[in-house]
């Protein structure tokens, strides 16, 4: 039967005690000791007020303390905000005011302010913890329909939101990527991303579902505590790294981690390039590599093993058993799609947000009847598999003809001695707009725009072949390693 | 010193590196800074920063950085 994340860890404490739940550089701490010290730490909590159903903002770390932190306002009945480890004072005070926090928990003394705010140097977690374990109560965990976190997204579609998730959708999302990533008992998940980011909290609550060991890491600017996590004998390894950490890896140590052995590596939701994939399958052949796909509003929903399932350009795989994709117009009618018939992604299940905090309007525009609906476009093929060609405001209308650059990008990918390229559209008097490609050649390489063009004719429809063609040093990518594609919108 | 300063200005003008004592801890430098810094530190000085280099205390001050710089070219 489903439990509440925070169930599980006293489950996990009383049948494998022993067993190692977090590791850090410089610290680590079983499953028993973990369970005691969310008990007492619950237990200060509610004594200094926090009561079931509170929200709590607090700034997120990657530390041994954060997880009781994190377990604790759980097993109190309380909410869990979590808020980047640099962000200021007022900022953190602005979001308590939208989220209609109950306490602010500081980790520096605060300046006053309408909230009730609890004062806890990070070092002093562990003995607070302690000093309150003699009067913890037996515990009595949150229901699965109580709300457990409000995680804030980036903000890519503009104002920042807080998407709010209950107990049983975390549970739900740590069963599919149990299942989906093929966890074992003694998976040892080496989890660089800062635990306010949805999927690195993800993999928290996912290990401890599963009873097995999260080895945090502050980023990836310490590099050689990296290479130490992937040589600690504590059970088998695998890693969760955004597309960032894989470049970060390449970038500073070459091809250095083909000499590990890794279970698995999992990359969060926006996808690879191309390029970075390729060469993690080329180095780690026995790993497998997965593209994890899914949103803050709806978690981890497909899986794609992309190392051993090859050859499916914009594949993000299977839905995982608490998920179900339906495809839809932009009325959100559920449609047959097919390559030829694309239309909206939308999901269906467990791991689905209730809502986004205190913002019904935005609620109402993306989820109903339990069903979130993505901007982003893609069809679901005779297999199952679902594909993603791009976000809705990235489809090229070419005479009335819909073109998603990234299936053309994948296919000029394919070409001999091209190393990246982008798909844009520009004005054009006839079609109103047409397609033209930035391509970067590999080192020394002329592009040849007739053979490209004819290599293109061959595996693209017509209308998907790029009209105007120019060879450029770079292309512009985000810092994560996305194509910019906003940087080549035409100037209106 | 000079030169290392102006290396690091062209990569992260917002940055006061005269002063910062947390470049890393505060999350000031981003792992992408550090590969612009790498990078270049080894293009400017001749040496080749190693995994075993890749840590805060030596990115945490001009100084520290300037210490590995100079450990590397006595190696």
């Amino acid at each position: 039967m489903r439990k509440p994340v925070v169930a599980y860890v006293f489950d996990h404490a009383a049948r494998t005690p022993d067993k190692w739940a977090v590791l850090t550089p410089s610290d680590r701490i079983t499953y028993a000791q973990l369970a005691a010290e969310v008990r007492g730490y619950s237990a200060f909590l509610r004594a200094s007020g926090v009561k079931k159903g509170d929200v709590v903002v607090v700034r997120a770390a990657q530390t041994i303390e954060y997880a009781v932190i994190y377990l604790a306002i759980h097993l109190s009945g309380g909410v869990v905000t979590s808020l980047e480890h640099t962000i200021s004072d007022e900022a953190m005070l602005q979001i308590a005011r939208q989220v209609s926090a109950g306490v602010i928990l500081y980790d520096h003394a605060p300046r006053p302010n309408e909230y009730p705010a609890l004062y806890i140097p990070r070092a002093d977690v562990r003995l607070r913890a302690a000093q309150y374990a003699a009067q913890a109560e037996a515990p009595a965990f949150p229901g699965l329909a109580d709300s457990a976190d409000i995680l804030f997204t980036t903000g890519t579609t503009g104002a920042s939101k807080g998407v709010e998730l209950s107990h049983n959708a975390l549970t739900a999302t740590a069963e599919n990527l149990i299942f989906g990533c093929g966890y074992r008992p003694d998976t040892m998940i080496i989890v660089p991303g800062p635990l306010n980011h949805a999927n690195a909290i993800r993999k928290l609550f996912t290990t401890f579902v599963n009873g097995s060991t999260i080895y945090l890491l502050n980023g990836m600017t310490n590099l050689k505590a990296f290479f130490a996590a992937l040589e600690t004998p504590e059970g088998t390894v695998a890693c969760c790294l955004p597309p960032a950490a894989i470049r970060t890896i390449f970038a500073l140590t070459h091809d250095r981690i083909a000499r590990y052995r890794i279970d698995f590596i999992e990359s969060a939701t926006s996808p690879l390039p191309e390029t970075d994939k390729q060469r993690l399958c080329e180095l780690l052949p026995d790993t497998r590599l997965y593209n994890n796909y899914g949103s803050s509003e709806a978690a981890s929903v497909c899986i794609y093993d992309y190392n051993h399932t090859p050859g499916k350009a914009g594949c993000v795989g299977r839905p995982m058993p608490n998920a179900r994709i339906l495809i839809v117009d932009d009325d959100h009618r559920v449609i047959d799609s097919s390559p030829d018939r694309m239309g909206l992604i939308a999901c269906q299940g467990d791991v689905n947000m209730k809502g986004y905090v205190n913002d019904p309007a935005q609620t109402a525009e993306v989820l109903q009847n339990g069903v979130v609906y993505t901007s982003d476009v893609g069809f679901i093929d005779s297999e199952g598999y679902v594909y993603v060609s791009g976000r809705k405001g990235d489809v090229i209308n070419v005479g009335g003809l819909k073109v998603a650059p990234t299936e053309v990008e994948s296919a000029v990918l394919g070409f001999e001695g091209v190393a990246d390229c982008i798909c844009i559209p520009v004005k054009d008097p006839i079609s109103g707009q047409a397609l033209q490609l930035l391509v970067v050649m590999e080192d020394g390489r002329t592009l040849d725009e007739k053979a490209l063009r004819a290599y293109l004719s061959r595996t693209l429809e017509i209308h998907k072949v790029p009209r105007f063609y120019r060879q450029v040093d770079h292309v512009e990518r985000t810092y994560n390693g996305k194509l910019n594609r906003k940087a080549y919108l035409p100037s209106t | 010193m000079e030169k290392l300063l102006s290396i690091l200005q062209a990569i992260r003008p917002d940055v006061d590196f005269r002063h910062e004592k947390k470049l890393i801890d505060d999350g000031i430098l981003h792992s992408f800074d550090i590969i612009a810094i790498v990078n270049d530190l080894n293009d400017a000085y001749d040496i080749e920063i190693d995994v075993a280099d890749l840590e805060p205390d030596n990115f945490n001050t001009v100084e520290a950085i300037h210490a590995l710089i100079e450990r590397l070219q006595n190696e």
